[in-house]
This record gives C-alpha cells, sequence and structure tokens, in this order.
C-alpha cells in the first residue's frame, strides 16, 4: 500500500497533482482511492489532498483519507505546509517539497517573520527531506504553474512510488491540455533530476 | 495496462454518472459546497435530452423537480445540507402527496463543518418528513445507489433522499461509467385530486407513509447495501464444535449459528471505511466482532438490525453528525427488552461532533476491546519551528476588498454596523477589513439589519449581499425593509458569479446550464436575458440606488455616503467581475525610492498581493507579488505616498 498525501496553499494546483498520480496507479493496474479539500480552504488556506494505492495483489484500501502516521510519502508545495502535514508520516516516511515560502497576507499584518528557512532546515534535519527548488525549473521551463509535474517528478525518483513511466505517459495525456504536455513533461524530467544530483 | 472503463471519478461525479444512467429527465439545484459538482457533471456529459438548471434556490429546484415528477418524468434535485432548510417548506408537503416519476433529493452533508454553518444530519429530515434515506459509504456505492434511489422513489410513491457527506463527495474511486443514457419515458400530468393537499388529502397521506415506512424498512433488511461481517476468533470451543461437525456442512452452520461474538460495531457513511481500516491494527487480530453496515438509515431496518444484535452484549456505533442509528438501536434493545449497551455519541464513547477518522475510531475501538496498540506513534524528535496561520483570505484582486474598504472608510467615525451573509463575502471579516459584525443564513444580513435599525434607530445598518444571494433570498427582505419604512442600506457585491461554490452562473448571469450555446456560453444572448439587481431595486421602490465600480475608491465611497445619507431604504450595487472570470493586467509594483516603509497599504486592505521582502541588512521592503498581483490598483489609491504604480510605468 502506498499511501500519500499533498500539502500546501489552495491554489498551487494541488489537485492536479493529485490526479496525476491516481490517475497514474490506475494505469498500472492498482486499485486506487483519493480525497481532496474543496471550498473555503481553497481561498489561500492550508490544503491537503489524498492518494492510496494498492502495492501488492490483493490488498485492499479501506478509507479515501490516510490515517495519521501511515503517509509513506508527503508532497508538499510549501515547505511551512510540509512540515504541518508530518502528523500524517509514517516512521521512516519521505517528504518532498517545494523550497520556496509562500508568505501569508497575516503574517505581513501580524509581523510574524515566517521565510520558510527554519520549516526547511527542520526537514532536512529530522526528516532527509528532499528540497526542490521549483522557481529554477519553472524559470528553465519557462511557466510558473509546473511546480506540480516538478514535484511529481522529484517524487517519482525518489523511486518510492513504485509505478510505471509508461503509466504518467498515460496520466499526462488524460489529464493535461496538449500544448502544456511537453512542458511539464520537461518539469517532471527535471525534478527527477533534482533528485539525483540532491539540490 | 487496467480495465479502460474504470474512471477516477469524484464521489459526486459518480452520483451524477448514476443519475444518468437511471434515466434522470430533469436535474434541479442551488450550488453549495460539497454537493456543487453533481449537477455540473450532468451539464458536463449531458447526453442532449436532460434538463440540467441553477435555479434561484433550493426551494425551486425542489419544486420543479416535483412538477417534472408529477407528469411522469424522474427528477434530480440536488443541494447542501442548509440548502435543505430552504427546501423543506416543499419537501415536508410532497411527503404527503407524493411522486409520479421517480424524484432523488441529493442532500450532501458537512461533518467537521468544513465549509458550512451548521452540522445538521440530514437523516434526521429523513424522519422528520418520513422520506426514505440512502446513506452511501463510498463513491462507487452511491454511483450503484442512484438508480435504486429513483426506483423505490416509483414504488413506494415517495420522494427518496440520498445523503452523501463531504468525504464522500469528494473522495475518488475508479468507476465503470460504460452505459448508454437511455431517458426514462413519462406520459405526462394526470389531473387527480391526489395533486391537490388539504386537510383529509393529508390525514390519508400520513397513514399511507406509514404503511409504506414499515414495508420499506422491511424490504431495506435484505437490501445488499446493508452488510455484516462476522470477524470470530474460534475459541476451544467453537475449535472442538467444527471439528465435531467436520464433514456435516448443516451441523457446521448450526455451530456457526450458535456464535460466540460478543461485540458488535455499526457503522453509517464514511465512517464505515474509518472502522474497517482501524480494525486492519494489529491489536485487533485477536478480537472477536460482528460488524454491521448500515446503509439505509431511514426508514431504519429493524430486521437486519436483530439479526446483527443476535447474541451480543456490547455494541459501538461509528457515524457522524447526529446518533441516528445510536438512537434506533437503544430503542430496539428496548422494544425487544434485549440486555444489550449500546455505546456511541450519547454515551461519550464516540465523538460527539465534528469528523470521524480511521485513527479516532481505532483509539474508540482501543477502549471498546479493552487493547492496547502494539506500536506508539513516531516519537516527534524536536518542536518544529513555528508556522504561519493560513485563514481564507479574498483574493489579490477581489473586488469585494474594495466594497468593503469604500464602505468602511465611508462610514468611519460613524456608530454603524455590518451585515454580512454567505459566499466568498463573509471573509470581509477578516483583519484588516474587519467588515462583517453577523453572519447568519442566506439573506439573513438584509433582515437582521432591519430588526437592529428598529430596537437601535440612531445606528446606520448596512446589509452586504452577494449577487447569487440577491436572487435566492435577498428579494423578500428588501421588500419587507421598504414595506414597513425600515431605514439601511443594502450593499450588493455584484461579481457576477457564484464565486464561492466555484463560479456558477445565476439569473443576474442569464447563462443556462443547458440548450442552446448562446444561452450556455457568456454573450450577447445570454446578456440580453440577464436579470437586472438594479431594476428589481427600483421596482421595490429603493431610494437611491446607485451602481458603482468597486475599484476605484473616491467614487465607490461617496456612492455609499449618499445611500447612507437616505432616510429610507437605499442601495449601492458594486459591479465588478470575480478575477477568476477574467484575465490579470499588468500588476502594480512599489517605487522603493518613495515608499516610506509606513505599511499602510498592507494594514488597510491587507491584499494577499502585498507582503514584505527581508533585506540583507534585515529590514523589510513592502513589495507587489508579480505573480499574484491582477492589477485592480486599489492599493495605488490606497498609499498616499503615490509609491505604487503600474509595473511598466515605472
Amino acid at each position: 500500500m502506498m499511501n500519500i498525501v499533498f500539502s500546501g496553499v489552495g491554489g498551487q494546483g494541488i489537485v492536479l497533482a493529485s490526479k496525476l498520480v491516481a490517475s497514474a496507479a490506475l494505469a498500472d493496474g492498482r486499485r486506487v482511492r483519493a480525497a481532496e479539500t474543496i471550498g473555503m480552504a481553497q481561498r489561500g488556506g492550508s490544503v491537503v489532498s489524498h492518494v492510496r494505492f494498492t502495492s501488492e495483489v490483493g490488498e485492499t484500501i479501506a478509507a479515501s483519507l490516510v490515517p495519521a502516521h501511515a503517509a509513506d510519502l508527503i508532497i508538499s508545495f510549501e515547505p511551512g505546509e510540509a512540515v504541518r502535514a508530518l502528523s500524517y508520516l509514517k516512521e521512516g516516511g519521505i517528504v518532498v517539497t517545494a523550497a520556496d515560502a509562500q508568505i501569508p497576507v497575516t503574517a505581513a499584518l501580524t509581523g510574524s517573520s515566517y521565510d520558510g528557512i527554519a520549516a526547511r532546515e527542520y526537514l532536512s534535519a529530522h526528516y532527509g527531506a528532499f528540497i526542490v527548488d521549483c522557481d529554477r525549473i519553472c524559470d528553465e521551463c519557462g511557466s510558473p504553474r509546473v511546480v506540480n509535474t516538478a514535484l511529481l517528478g522529484a517524487a517519482y525518483g525518489t523511486g518510492l512510488l513504485g509505478l510505471s513511466e509508461e503509466s504518467f505517459d498515460h496520466a499526462f495525456a488524460s489529464l493535461i491540455k496538449p500544448r502544456f504536455i511537453d512542458m511539464n513533461r520537461q518539469a517532471f524530467a527535471l525534478g527527477m533530476q533534482c533528485i539525483d544530483r540532491r539540490w | 495496462m487496467s480495465d479502460t472503463h474504470l474512471t477516477m471519478l469524484m464521489g459526486n461525479e459518480a452520483i451524477a454518472y448514476g443519475a444518468l444512467k437511471a434515466g434522470v429527465n430533469v436535474v434541479a439545484g442551488y450550488p453549495g459546497t460539497p454537493s456543487t459538482e453533481v449537477l455540473e457533471t450532468v451539464a458536463k456529459h449531458n447526453p442532449g435530452p436532460v434538463h440540467v438548471e441553477w435555479s434561484t434556490n433550493e426551494k425551486s429546484a425542489l419544486e420543479v423537480a416535483a412538477g417534472a415528477s408529477y407528469c411522469g418524468a424522474r427528477a434530480l434535485v440536488t443541494m447542501k445540507q442548509v440548502g435543505m432548510n430552504v427546501a423543506s417548506d416543499p419537501l415536508m408537503s410532497l411527503s404527503y402527496i407524493g411522486v409520479k416519476g421517480g424524484m432523488v433529493v441529493l442532500v450532501a452533508d458537512d461533518p467537521g463543518p468544513i465549509s458550512s454553518q451548521t452540522e445538521q444530519d440530514t437523516r434526521v429530515y429523513g424522519r422528520f418528513s418520513k422520506i426514505p434515506v440512502l446513506d452511501p459509504t463510498t463513491p462507487e456505492e452511491a454511483f450503484a445507489m442512484m438508480p435504486l434511489a429513483f426506483d423505490i422513489s416509483e414504488r413506494y410513491n415517495t420522494p427518496v433522499i440520498v445523503r452523501p457527506t463531504t468525504r464522500v463527495c469528494h473522495a475518488r474511486a475508479p468507476i465503470d461509467v460504460d452505459f448508454v443514457y437511455a431517458p426514462h419515458p413519462f406520459d405526462g400530468f394526470e389531473r387527480d385530486v391526489r395533486w391537490i393537499i388539504f386537510p383529509p388529502r393529508s390525514y390519508r397521506g400520513h397513514l399511507e407513509m406509514n404503511v409504506g415506512t414499515v414495508k420499506l424498512a422491511h424490504e431495506f433488511s435484505s437490501s445488499t447495501f446493508n452488510t455484516i461481517i462476522e470477524h470470530e476468533v474460534t475459541d476451544d470451543r467453537a475449535t472442538a464444535l467444527a471439528q465435531l461437525y467436520a464433514g456435516n456442512a448443516a451441523a457446521q452452520e448450526l455451530a456457526t449459528d450458535t456464535s460466540s461474538v460478543r461485540k458488535g460495531i455499526m457503522t453509517g457513511g464514511v465512517s464505515d471505511s474509518y472502522a474497517k481500516e482501524a480494525l486492519t491494527s494489529p491489536e485487533f487480530d485477536g478480537a472477536s466482532y460482528r460488524l454491521a453496515t448500515c446503509a439505509t438509515p431511514y426508514p431504519f431496518p429493524e430486521e437486519f438490525a436483530l439479526t446483527f444484535l443476535a447474541g451480543l452484549d456490547e455494541v459501538i456505533v461509528f457515524e457522524e453528525l447526529d446518533p441516528v442509528l445510536e438512537q434506533e438501536l437503544t430503542y430496539l434493545c428496548g422494544k425487544h427488552r434485549l440486555a444489550i449497551d449500546i455505546h456511541g455519541k450519547l454515551t461519550h464513547d464516540t465523538f460527539e461532533a465534528g469528523e470521524n477518522s480511521s485513527a479516532a475510531i481505532r483509539g474508540q475501538l482501543d477502549a471498546f476491546f479493552g487493547v492496547e496498540p502494539p506500536e506508539q506513534p513516531p516519537a516527534v524528535v524536536e518542536a518544529p519551528p513555528e508556522l504561519p496561520m493560513r485563514p481564507p483570505v479574498l483574493c489579490a484582486g477581489c473586488p469585494h476588498r474594495g466594497s468593503f474598504y469604500a464602505v468602511k472608510k465611508a462610514l468611519k467615525g460613524q456608530r454603524a454596523y455590518f451585515m454580512g451573509d454567505i459566499g466568498c463575502y463573509t471573509l470581509g471579516n477578516a483583519a484588516p477589513l474587519d467588515m462583517v459584525d453577523t453572519c447568519l443564513c442566506m439573506g439573513a444580513g438584509i433582515t437582521i439589519a432591519q430588526g437592529m435599525q428598529i430596537v437601535d434607530p440612531n445606528a446606520k445598518h448596512i446589509a452586504f449581499v452577494g449577487d447569487s444571494t440577491f436572487f435566492a433570498s435577498a428579494i423578500t427582505g428588501i421588500i419587507n425593509a421598504y414595506y414597513n419604512r425600515i431605514d439601511i442600506t443594502v450593499i450588493v457585491l455584484d461579481n457576477s458569479t457564484t464565486a464561492m461554490t466555484g463560479h456558477q452562473p445565476h439569473p443576474g448571469t442569464g447563462v443556462l446550464m443547458c440548450g442552446d450555446e448562446a444561452y450556455t456560453k457568456p454573450g450577447p444572448a445570454a446578456e440580453a436575458h440577464a436579470v437586472s439587481i438594479a431594476n428589481i431595486l427600483a421596482a421595490i421602490g429603493v431610494d437611491p440606488i446607485i451602481t458603482a465600480d468597486p475599484l476605484d475608491l473616491a467614487a465607490s465611497k461617496k456612492a455609499v455616503e449618499e445611500a447612507v445619507a437616505s432616510p429610507q431604504v437605499s442601495a449601492v450595487i458594486f459591479k465588478s467581475p470575480c478575477i477568476a472570470l477574467g484575465k490579470p493586467t499588468t500588476p502594480y509594483t512599489v517605487d522603493e525610492d518613495i515608499c516610506t516603509d509606513c505599511r499602510s497599504c498592507i494594514r488597510e486592505i491587507g491584499c494577499p498581493g502585498i507582503t514584505l521582502r527581508t533585506e540583507e541588512d534585515g529590514s523589510k521592503q513592502v513589495i507587489i507579488d508579480q505573480t499574484l498581483c491582477f492589477g485592480c490598483g486599489l492599493c495605488a489609491q490606497v498609499c498616499r505616498f503615490d509609491a505604487i504604480g503600474k509595473a511598466d510605468a515605472r
């Protein structure tokens, strides 16, 4: 069983990322369950999505939500949100997170000094997290909207997912508009590379 | 590769496909999280002949569906749980009148609540109105239940409620939707006194409902959606019995009947999957239990429940919202004098409010079985760093920000109270705008303002209402103000869409959910058909009615001052489209040489696009996030030093 929690801030493209993984797992013949946050939290709030799929024949998945302390992998679009999602992570689980902090408007109002650095250091020190420089990948791909596929590439690069590359081709083809597929493939590949190089 | 017919569907999409599979002819609803995607999915995959509409509110939707059903058509109504309160008037009476074509009322409940005002339980509406309720545990089950719901509706002459909750509505699962839509045949309306509600008719209807309820409870008792799983850990006696009767199937069955299981679990809705997940934990390997899933909470399947209860000493019930199944079991034990302890919300053994989860249910089952979890959660190595709060906020460029700010400025120094309402603009309560003093339910701000004005006539009472809410439930309230000569000011926040629920059209847009493309897409034909809010206000007698652009701060402030000065009900219509409907214009930027670091821009309007950059020397500089800025220009109007301008002009 593979349990993945996606975390981030509403509006970052988390739902598409979770749909891509679910669709890839389904294409590989796995049983899949998923769940997402919709509604008020989308307006800049903290959001999480869950994807669960079977790793072995005969396994079943009861619930759509990943239980506490059961996630094999947290894919986070924001370092602070990765820390917030840690209660889902199981012992030995992996964290892949975008490096860049999303500073909430309330931080500027209340004088909070949040900048994501402490969150990144905490993740690196205690969880061996993979910190992905998504800004750089977005620059290389020429679009700020490929953070989700860059992170998926990085998650894939960890080797943990156990899904075929073709399954992601299938997922991209079914969920991304044709004219954006090449750009997202490039982001996926750069995400994978950044795990190899441990940027 | 896998079965190509399987598609990952959200629960709400599955419900929509289920309705199409049942040949639904008419679908009407009002948007509301977590129900909205049901109607949208039918519209998106409309094979052609299905009439799909966003009605003005849930009461309208339910009555439209009832009319279609009277003619023999199959009709689906969709709403969130609080929408049921609006639709309850026709629903209660319809229960007595009955239906002809199958009629399903899809009501999505929201335990938590995650995006709602209440944690009300629609299963209780089922009992109250004597209307059957189906309660799916998963998206797959929701898909399979829809044709059954239409079938029951026709056979039992009653509307049927299907009640998913958020975690079923927004869960995704692979579902085979390989079917061909075949419209349900209908033969039209036949005149009959049965369609006219009169006291004697209601008396007869009441008796008929009671008969139907008993009959349906019996049918539900053998429904494949209600299941019992026996997990018996064979003790010595049972092993001996099994050996004794080896090879004798009939005797073995008798031996199984003398089950040693003494503990039972009953689940409803999404809690079923949580309980099943929890029961895979290793500490329950040695536990014997019987697990019953009840997917038909009303009328409660008593025979099914008695089969479940046979031989048990103790039962724990897992359900969200109200203790519906728990009370049914408790009642049943009293009725049949069964000495069984029923645990749940009423005995404080499970959560009394909010959502359940696998982890919480695991803990509650540990206590129920008296076992300890073998492993402890991973130890926290070091306290994590402080994380910022992320309350939901109005988007960068949201026109509501300008509207709230203009009203705030116009009423500065006056004693004034601000009534909010339901929609994105409830977020006007957040700092620094802080412009929502009350929020109750759809349209209530307008009438609450009147009650306050009556007892406190020397203060100003301002009611904010969104455009979709205006049509849904504000108009009667404004008429009330005019008729009763109560001086309030109504601020209509017209962003040309139902934004909070995901941008559904409404009467003010003229855009429809089905039919000719000219009417289903924004454009001249739709605009020509749009209902004018200003004309409605004028017809009521509201004076003045001023339309203003909320992104023009000076003009907006003046409009509010003029409206508030009027001694009778007055209105300002702030008209500017939701940013989701358009594309951003050139972003604004801060001229760092001019900026005095007064931070008024941050303190006054709270736009998420304005933030602080930490310089190398540790000082802070106000900057505008160029990817978030929509180019609305409100901050440039707030800056006293003229330090903010269009990025390309500097």
